[in-house]
């Protein structure tokens, strides 16, 4: 009996533990934010009329900034939210391309091309 | 016009919702706290909505704008190198309602800690019905403190 103690213990010390579906919805917040946003920079895009690689400059710009927004959103202290703070600085940046893409096409040709 | 004021109705309307029910209740001075942080919840997602609805608007009014100058360059036959800075004024005033509304919406961030104050283990779990407690777990001394 008492090593068995020792040994429920020992693993309630050793893993830690989160609640996970609270991970997940901050997740699917962090992909929310990021997808709205990608789609509105590619509308920015369009608009200022940007020609091949500064488009996706621009892209990296704003998901940079993104990230920024997050973590004042977290307060700066991802270890309460999350479980390591590469989610939430890199978790969406890829995702969003194709709808910054999409959204920039279609922007740019409504305003430059029509 | 009329459809810029819609999302304000909206807002005024689910806000006097949730003043009606309060105030049909007996003990209307007893909301708990759980009511009290969903409707500022509720209240700030719809202000939310209606900020990122005037930050769309006004990167489409910015876009009517290019489209516009753009013509007018055509008839002067110069070359576009960027928008005017008006227009520059709106995009930037617009992206900055959007950045807000794009953090503001889609909800709160929530603790991952077990031992926080909003994560007590009162709640019920969904199979409650199949849990049984008369197993011979019963003859262990406690050793987890969990707050109740």
């Amino acid at each position: 009996m008492g090593s068995s103690e020792k040994r429920s213990k020992d693993l309630m010390s050793d893993i830690p533990t989160f609640s996970a579906e609270n991970l997940q919805n901050n997740l699917k917040v962090i992909q929310n934010s990021r997808t709205f946003l990608s789609i509105i920079a590619g509308v920015l895009a369009g608009i200022i009329g940007f020609n091949g690689l500064t488009g996706f400059v621009f892209y990296f710009v704003v998901m940079l900034i993104t990230s920024v927004g997050l973590m004042a959103k977290a307060g700066f202290s991802a270890d309460l939210y999350f479980d390591s703070l590469n989610r939430v600085l890199f978790d969406g940046f890829l995702g969003g391309l194709m709808s910054f893409v999409l959204f920039w096409t279609f922007a740019y040709d409504l305003v430059h091309i029509f | 016009m009329p459809f810029l004021l819609t999302p304000l109705i909206v807002v005024f309307y689910s806000n006097s919702i949730l003043g009606g029910e309060i105030s049909q209740r007996e003990n209307s001075d007893r909301e708990s706290n759980f009511e009290k942080k969903r409707k500022r919840e509720l209240l700030k997602m719809n202000l939310g909505f209606v900020v990122g609805v005037f930050g769309i608007l006004i990167l489409s009014h910015a876009a009517y704008s290019t489209i516009q100058y753009r013509g007018l360059l055509k008839i002067m036959e110069e070359e576009f190198s960027r928008p005017p800075m008006n227009v520059v004024l709106e995009l930037i005033i617009g992206v900055a309602l959007c950045l807000w509304a794009a953090l503001t919406l889609p909800g709160k961030f929530l603790s991952i800690h077990p031992d926080s104050d909003e994560n007590r283990a009162v709640s019920l779990p969904d199979n409650s019905e199949f849990m049984i407690f008369n197993h011979r777990g019963r003859l262990f001394p406690p050793q987890i403190d969990m707050k109740f």
